[in-house]
């Protein structure tokens, strides 16, 4: 009987030990997709996502380029596009430069010249170099000494603003945004082109968006 | 008895091994064939047949991309006694284009539009993009980006667009595809 409790506990301690291997979860997984940003993707909820930016951003520069109080100055005027005062006051997390780098990059290579677009956003990057320039730590350029920072005549302002709605019975979540471009003169103040995008978009569970 | 049975199975095996080989002579007349009309790799080439008489690009129109968009459902629809499903088919999309044209704007880009009419008693929900072409029909600039647009039922709305580029765009192209 005792050779029988210690056979039964031997037994017991070699299947412990085969139990106790490290098991790996050996699986394919699911393979990382190639989605068109401008068609909703596989995961989508009620922010704003990569197609509503380009459809947004797509739009206002055609109509920016169709307003002839911009395009058809005798000089090219100096705008300014970036998110200094395009601001998020909706409850989406996003980050605004999606919104105005691709509206300034696009208004770019679209103006063919019309328009000449300032690098506020690196304002820094010329600031040192004039800096080094005045220290003589550097030589000046090809083009020249290094000429003062140029002043702009329009500056984009904006706003994207929301409104929630929670349906607590069904737990479906509605969100409507609305989002604002306008261009504002310098000095005067006056809004030289303004234009408007809403998108209302309503789903059973939210995801997240970081 | 044995050699009846031996000559049996030579006749059968000889009748297998003809039938074998001429099979194998025709599947290999059959590869060489197709060896040599498609050597390497295919060539794109357009289609044109009198049978898909709307195949290629129909410059200053609207296309319906979408299946879905193009036919309602048959199953429910009874046909009367002179109709075909065929000639059918041509009045049952869930979409009609009423108009569509373009023009100048002050600054010299081109405007395009298409009026859109829901025929369905539901909401519809259509995405619309433009191409647009120079005067050679050459691709000036990049496809806009999908603009989506909310019909209601049977109701109207217009889908519009500009043109970066002023006077060399000179055909456009629209396509409709379901907002999804």
């Amino acid at each position: 009987m005792k050779n029988f409790l210690y056979l039964i506990c031997l037994l017991s301690f070699c299947f412990g030990g085969c139990d106790s291997k490290i098991r790996v979860e050996n699986t394919r997984g699911q393979p990382t997709l190639m989605e068109d940003p401008q068609t909703t993707g596989a995961v989508a909820g009620v922010g704003v996502e990569s197609q509503d930016i380009i459809s947004i951003t797509d739009k206002m520069m055609r109509d920016i380029l169709a307003t002839s109080a911009i395009t058809q100055h005798p000089e090219p005027p100096r705008v300014v596009i970036d998110s200094s005062y395009f601001r998020n006051e909706s409850s989406s997390v996003i980050n605004k430069n999606l919104f105005t780098d691709r509206l300034r990059i696009e208004l770019n290579r679209a103006a063919a010249g019309k328009m000449v677009f300032l690098a506020r956003h690196q304002s820094g990057m010329t600031e040192n170099e004039y800096k080094l320039e005045q220290e003589e730590v550097v030589t000046e350029g090809t083009q020249g000494e290094t000429k003062q920072a140029l002043g702009y005549d329009y500056r984009l302002g904006g706003r994207i603003a929301s409104l929630d709605m929670v349906d607590p019975k069904k737990g479906t979540m509605s969100r409507y945004h609305q989002i604002t471009f306008e261009l504002i003169e310098r000095g005067s103040g006056v809004i030289v082109w303004s234009n408007i995008y809403e998108l209302k978009k309503s789903a059973q569970d939210d995801i997240i968006y970081r | 008895m044995i050699k009846l049975k031996g000559n049996i199975f030579k006749i059968i095996s000889i009748g297998i091994a003809i039938i074998t080989i001429g099979c194998q002579s025709e599947t290999e007349k059959e590869r060489a064939r197709i060896s040599l009309t498609r050597e390497g790799p295919a060539p794109g080439m357009r289609v044109e047949d009198p049978r898909q008489p709307y195949a290629g690009i129909q410059y200053n129109s609207v296309v319906i991309l979408d299946k879905s968009l193009q036919d309602m459902s048959y199953n429910n629809k009874k046909f009367l006694f002179w109709q075909t499903k065929e000639e059918d088919k041509r009045n049952v999309g869930k979409i009609a284009i009423e108009s569509t044209n373009s023009r100048r704007t002050p600054t010299g880009t081109l405007e395009v539009w298409a009026v859109i009419r829901n025929r369905t008693n539901y909401p519809l929900q259509i995405e619309g993009r433009t191409t647009y072409f120079d005067k050679d029909k050459v691709p000036c600039e990049e496809p806009t980006a999908w603009q989506r647009l909310f019909l209601q039922p049977n109701s109207v709305n217009t889908y519009k667009e500009l043109s970066i580029k002023i006077n060399e765009v000179n055909y456009y192209y629209i396509e409709i595809r379901e907002g999804k």
